[in-house]
């Protein structure tokens, strides 16, 4: 980036008439300013390993409403019904995703696992959204208790809870 | 009004901040109330900038309020109010309709889809620095914060990829301070900051979110018609990029914008961001703009070549209180008078003394101080 500022800084007081080198010189402090950001970007990523990890070990349980078909999902497939991305299962049925308190140990553990992001990386994204008119974050319920029965009375909802939550009358489904 | 505003707002950061536990979207009856907030204190050494004034500038109240409904299953309605220095306006309102997921229609006045920054514009808990780069962001004509028209957007996951994009059309304002205005033989003497209406105009998007977790690319660009400039084509083009995970944050921009022939506009930024703790962050920038200028104008942007320069390298510490809330300080060190100018009349006096005896006449360089908190819920 500084070698891009230097050469745009040689180009400071051009006449509005610049020669022809002046349009070559800023092709290439785009090309320099892609290289060094995209660059830099790479090493940062590849120093913290590629994405699609091994999932941390499960300290949390995918739900469905027992009348949904779905078995299996992968973690892609469940970070989108989150992020809202996938907003229907396969039938047509509007997902309706639902998650703990932000502050949980549950929401971290999932957050890592599904998302690769840490729970403020996903409110970043979520503000993003809201503030840009676009989509709002899934409902919030304040223990495993209220979020198995908000998927138990809505046939699109999918949820998640501790691995120690019980289940019944929801369908755990198996992430891989 | 400028008391109430200050009041309202003021009663608005104690409420966020007086959350003992971090504070989160408010739902009533199916309506989601989501807000921002901030406030900064910032002084120059002499020119103002951004938030800063010489003799210091305490007038730095902004918030904002979203509400959200889904009055369908496929249909959304928003609307955000913002107020700045006393003044409302509306950010967006707009209806939403989705055919898929692939496909949504939108139409109402909606955020300019361009770059990082257009549609999340005045939220500062999502950037590192209290302020966004003023090279893309600030007054330079190259971006807008709304478009009343239409639009279509949607995103495809395609395995570990992710496409997204945006196509719109419609009218716009955008906000251009011209320092050249403000010489001695100018045309239009009188302003130096302009809010310019952008006609018939198209623009799109597109983000991809690629395989390596927290990395995206994009390139965003549009085209309409610059009624104040006798319906020149006005167009800015630019590619960005953001890599996002952990404890790291690294985002840039590049933009090119040409209005006619009588202005064009170069312009990138590097942001980068690290957090030390959860709750400690540093934060740093570097932002460059180069306006060139033709016409009456471009002899004294020959003579002055600070008037079209800006080049900006800021470093600032962040304590998070939570993902909301965020107090920050900063330093900042600008060269050029592009968007750090005196106001117009006394930069009309300083360039006519200074074509008097032959110097380039105004500071060409500002340092900024800045203290503020930002949240949102």
């Amino acid at each position: 980036m500084c070698s891009t500022l230097r050469r745009t800084g040689t180009m400071a007081g051009l006449p509005d008439n610049s020669p022809p080198g002046a349009r070559g010189s800023e092709i290439r402090a785009v090309r320099t300013w892609l290289s060094t950001t995209l660059g830099a970007a790479a090493l940062l990523a590849l120093s913290g390993g590629l994405s699609g990890g091994r999932l941390a070990a499960q300290d949390y349980k995918v739900i469905v409403n027992a009348g949904n078909a779905v078995a299996s999902l992968n973690a892609a497939q469940v970070s989108d019904y989150f992020l809202k991305r996938t907003t229907t299962w396969s039938g047509g049925q509007r997902v309706a995703p639902v998650e703990p308190q932000p502050q949980s140990a549950t929401r971290a553990a999932f957050s890592k696992a599904v998302h690769k992001k840490d729970v403020a990386s996903v409110k970043a994204y979520w503000q993003e959204l809201v503030f840009s008119g676009r989509d709002t974050p899934p409902a919030v319920k304040a223990s495993d208790d209220e979020i198995v029965a908000y998927v138990k009375a809505n046939p699109g909802a999918i949820g998640y809870v501790s691995a120690a939550a019980e289940t019944a009358g929801v369908k755990v489904v198996t992430v891989k | 009004m400028r008391h109430r505003t200050l009041a309202f707002g003021a009663a608005f950061i104690s409420a966020l901040t007086s959350f003992s536990a971090p504070a989160a979207a408010q739902e009533l009856g199916g309506v989601q109330l989501n807000g921002f907030g901030s406030w900064a204190y910032g002084r120059t050494n002499g020119n103002p900038f951004a938030t800063g004034r010489e003799q210091g500038n305490y007038n730095n109240l902004e918030f904002g309020l979203a509400v959200s409904a889904a009055p369908a299953e496929r249909a959304r309605v928003s609307v955000q109010i913002f107020s700045h220095a006393g003044e409302f306006r509306i950010d967006y309102a707009l209806a939403e309709w989705r055919v898929s997921d692939a496909l949504r229609l939108r139409f109402g006045r909606i955020k300019q889809p361009h770059g990082l920054y257009t549609e999340v514009f005045d939220v500062g808990t999502i950037r590192p620095l209290a302020t966004l780069p003023q090279s893309i962001y600030g007054s330079s004509g190259l971006v807008s914060e709304g478009v009343d028209g239409a639009g279509i957007a949607g995103g495809r996951s395609l395995g570990s990829w992710r496409v997204e994009y945006d196509v719109y059309g419609g009218n716009m304002a955008v906000e251009t301070s011209t320092p050249f205005a403000a010489a001695p033989d100018s045309p239009d003497p009188e302003e130096t900051e302009h809010a310019q209406d952008v006609t018939n105009l198209v623009g799109a998007r597109v983000n991809v979110r690629l395989p390596i977790s927290g990395w995206l690319v994009g390139a965003s660009g549009y085209s309409g018609r610059n009624v104040a400039a006798a319906d020149a084509r006005h167009s800015t083009v630019g590619a960005h990029t953001e890599f996002r995970r952990g404890a790291a944050l690294v985002r840039s921009e590049v933009a090119r914008h040409e209005l006619g022939t009588e202005r064009s506009v170069n312009a990138a930024f590097l942001e980068t961001a690290y957090r030390l703790t959860e709750h400690w962050q540093l934060a740093g920038r570097a932002d460059h703009s180069r306006t060139r200028v033709s016409g009456t104008e471009a002899e004294m942007a020959a003579a002055m070549p600070d008037l079209g320069k800006h080049r900006e390298f800021a470093a600032g510490v962040n304590y998070w209180f939570t993902p909301e809330l965020v107090l920050r300080v900063s330093g900042h060190r600008v060269y050029g008078n592009r968007f750090a100018t005196p106001d117009a009349d006394a930069l009309r006096t300083a360039l006519s003394a200074a074509r008097a005896a032959g110097t380039t006449g105004v500071n060409g360089r500002t340092t900024l101080f800045s203290v503020g908190v930002q949240a949102s819920f």
